[in-house]
Parts: C-alpha cells; sequence; structure tokens
C-alpha cells in the first residue's frame, strides 16, 4: 500500500514488551536442558530468609552429592556470595548497581562467568538464582529457570500473596521460612496457605527452617524434580 | 521502580520495528498480574524518552484487570481478592487476562516515506 505523505495513521505492533527478555530467556532454558542442571529462580522480600535457607541447602545437597551453583543477586555488596561460598559450593554474585530484579541478558553474563571461573553447567544439579529481594519488580522477567520459588517468611504476615499477588501466581512453588519461630510470631499456618491458595490455586507450599533444616530435604527433592514441560 | 525497565524496552521495541518514523504515541496493554504500575510507569516514559527520537509521544496505557473463568458460574468473573469469584467464593486458576505487557499500536507520522 501506499502511504499517506505526512499523514498521522495508526500501525499495528502486538508485540511482547520484554520479547527480547524472553528470547534470551528461552536460550538460556534450552542451555540449561541440554547441560541437565535444574534451575531455580528465588523471588522474595528482602529479609524473608533466602541467603540463610540455601547456606542449609548448600550443606545438605554436599551431603547428598548433590551439586549446587549459586547465582546471588543483588542491588550492592559481594556478602552474600561471601556467605554462600563458605559452604564450599560454587558461587557467585551479581551486583545489580541498584537495579530492582535481575534480567535474562544480566543472568547470561554471569552463567558463562560461572563456567569460565571452572563450574560448567553440566557439572551441576542445581542451579539457584538467588533474586534481588523484592516483590515486584522480578515478577516480570523470565530467566529461563525451570521452577520460579517464592518465599514468604513467618514474620511477615499471612496475608502477603494477597498484597502481592502477582509474584505469587507466577510461583510454581511457595516455600514458607523461618517456621520455627512460627509460634513465637503467631503465625496462623493455614491463613497464609489459603492466601497462597487464593492467587496461586494449586501450587505447593513447602514449611522449612534454615535453624532446625525443617523441609529442606524436600525443597532439595523438589528442585531436583522440576522441569518446566 | 523496574518500569524504566519497562519502558526502555518500549522505546527499543518501537524503534527496531519503525526506524525513522516520527512516533506520536504509543499505546501499551499493561495487565494487573503485570507487575507494571500504569503511573511509575508514566513517570519513567518522561526520563526514557528524553532527548531520543521518541521525546514528547504520548503513552496510552490500557489497563487490563484480573479476569478469571468460574466453573461454578460458567461465567468471566473479575475477583476483587486473589482468584476468587466475587459471585459465588469459589476459587479459579483459570485465568484469562491479567498477565499482559504488550506494545499495541505505534501512532505514526510518515513524512518520508512512500512505499511501505
Amino acid at each position: 500500500m501506499s502511504a499517506e505523505s505526512d499523514a498521522a495513521r495508526t500501525v499495528d505492533l502486538r508485540r511482547g514488551v520484554l520479547e527480547k527478555n524472553d528470547d534470551r530467556a528461552a536460550a538460556l532454558r534450552s542451555r540449561f536442558t541440554a547441560a541437565g542442571v535444574r534451575v531455580s529462580n528465588w523471588v522474595s522480600s528482602p529479609g524473608s530468609g533466602k541467603t540463610a535457607l540455601l547456606e542449609v541447602l548448600l550443606g545438605l545437597a554436599a551431603d547428598r552429592g548433590v551439586g549446587v551453583g549459586v547465582l546471588v543477586g543483588d542491588c550492592a555488596t559481594d556478602n552474600d556470595a561471601r556467605r554462600l561460598g563458605a559452604a564450599g559450593a560454587p558461587v557467585r554474585q551479581i551486583v545489580t548497581d541498584g537495579l530492582c530484579h535481575l534480567e535474562a541478558d544480566l543472568l547470561t553474563q554471569h552463567v558463562d562467568g560461572l563456567e569460565s571461573d571452572g563450574t560448567p553447567l553440566e557439572s551441576l544439579d542445581l542451579l539457584v538464582i538467588e533474586n534481588v529481594g523484592n516483590l515486584v519488580c522480578p515478577t516480570a522477567f523470565d530467566l529461563g529457570e525451570d521452577l520460579r520459588v517464592a518465599l514468604l517468611s513467618v514474620t511477615e504476615g499471612e496475608d502477603k500473596p494477597l498484597k502481592y499477588p502477582q509474584t505469587f501466581a507466577a510461583a510454581d512453588l511457595v516455600v514458607l521460612t523461618k517456621v520455627d519461630i512460627a509460634a513465637a510470631v503467631d503465625f496462623d499456618d493455614a491463613a497464609a496457605r489459603s492466601a497462597v491458595a487464593a492467587v496461586a490455586p494449586g501450587r505447593p507450599v513447602l514449611s522449612t527452617s534454615a535453624r532446625t533444616g525443617e523441609g529442606v530435604t524436600d525443597l532439595i527433592d523438589a528442585l531436583l524434580a522440576s522441569t518446566r514441560d | 521502580m523496574h518500569e524504566v525497565s519497562v519502558a526502555a524496552a518500549i522505546v527499543s521495541t518501537v524503534r527496531e520495528a519503525l526506524p525513522g518514523r516520527t512516533v506520536e504515541a504509543v499505546e501499551v496493554v499493561v495487565g494487573a498480574l503485570s507487575g507494571v504500575v500504569p503511573q511509575a510507569l508514566e513517570f519513567a516514559w518522561e526520563v526514557v524518552t528524553a532527548d531520543t527520537p521518541l521525546q514528547g509521544a504520548l503513552l496510552v496505557v490500557d489497563w487490563v484487570p484480573t479476569t478469571v473463568y468460574c466453573p461454578e458460574c460458567e461465567a468471566t468473573v473479575t475477583p476483587e481478592v486473589g482468584f476468587l469469584c466475587p459471585r459465588c467464593g469459589g476459587l479459579s486458576g483459570d485465568l484469562r487476562t491479567g498477565r499482559e505487557l504488550e506494545v499495541r499500536s505505534v501512532r505514526v507520522r510518515d513524512d518520508q516515506v512512500v512505499d511501505v
């Protein structure tokens, strides 16, 4: 067709805003699948206990001979990588310089970095991506993971899934953390589970404690069993 | 504030699809479960488009609520809380809308284009 010169017209585009991120995530996903590594993307508010839970998970996984690598995202500092590295597992810090979430492009660089530092993906059974502590921003960004994990600590309030439905609706697995202090903070387990069910129907909910180790073996099993198909 | 990243992605999507055109307006569809806050996106849009060919282009946000299909009521409903049907209180995981995040259309002025 010929265009009307100097006239405004509306072009139908219908293109996903995050299509580029999705393309890179798809490339990562094929790479992960080819290497036989199960990848999970952990999302929660700051202070929900992701790192503490991971520390315990790394110890128990090592005892079972399960190889785990970690990519940990934070706005600043490599404190978490140093904490997690102490357990002996391959860990790489992703400093986002203030960016409130991880994107597939940035993750690709760090997966490359992990491999060039001597940890080929093939050598791992599990790769855990600890996203930036933020319950909103990471939601829309696919990282090529097999499993999206949303974590909720017992100190945060049982209705948090209702307040942040996007995040919990996008999760494949919900993990309750710090359950060893549930009684001390009057945590209502049934209310939390029904809040999860209201926004993420049918999703499994796992109770864990980094302090007692409760649920961590189940979590490892759930991560090992995860697939996208 | 990941809306800055989202705004930047909208700019690059539009510029790649329609290089060299004068853009008057960009229409985006934002679902309630997309994690994008329209007001934050509009603010980010101003910042991200400044000093680019899209400076001054209008951002039109079409907000799409979360809707689910309720098998009990045999209807598509808009939940007030989570995915609970506001009519019968039943729970439905059959999401119909809410995850959208899409550049729907772009209003351009074809100053120099003869054939497209």
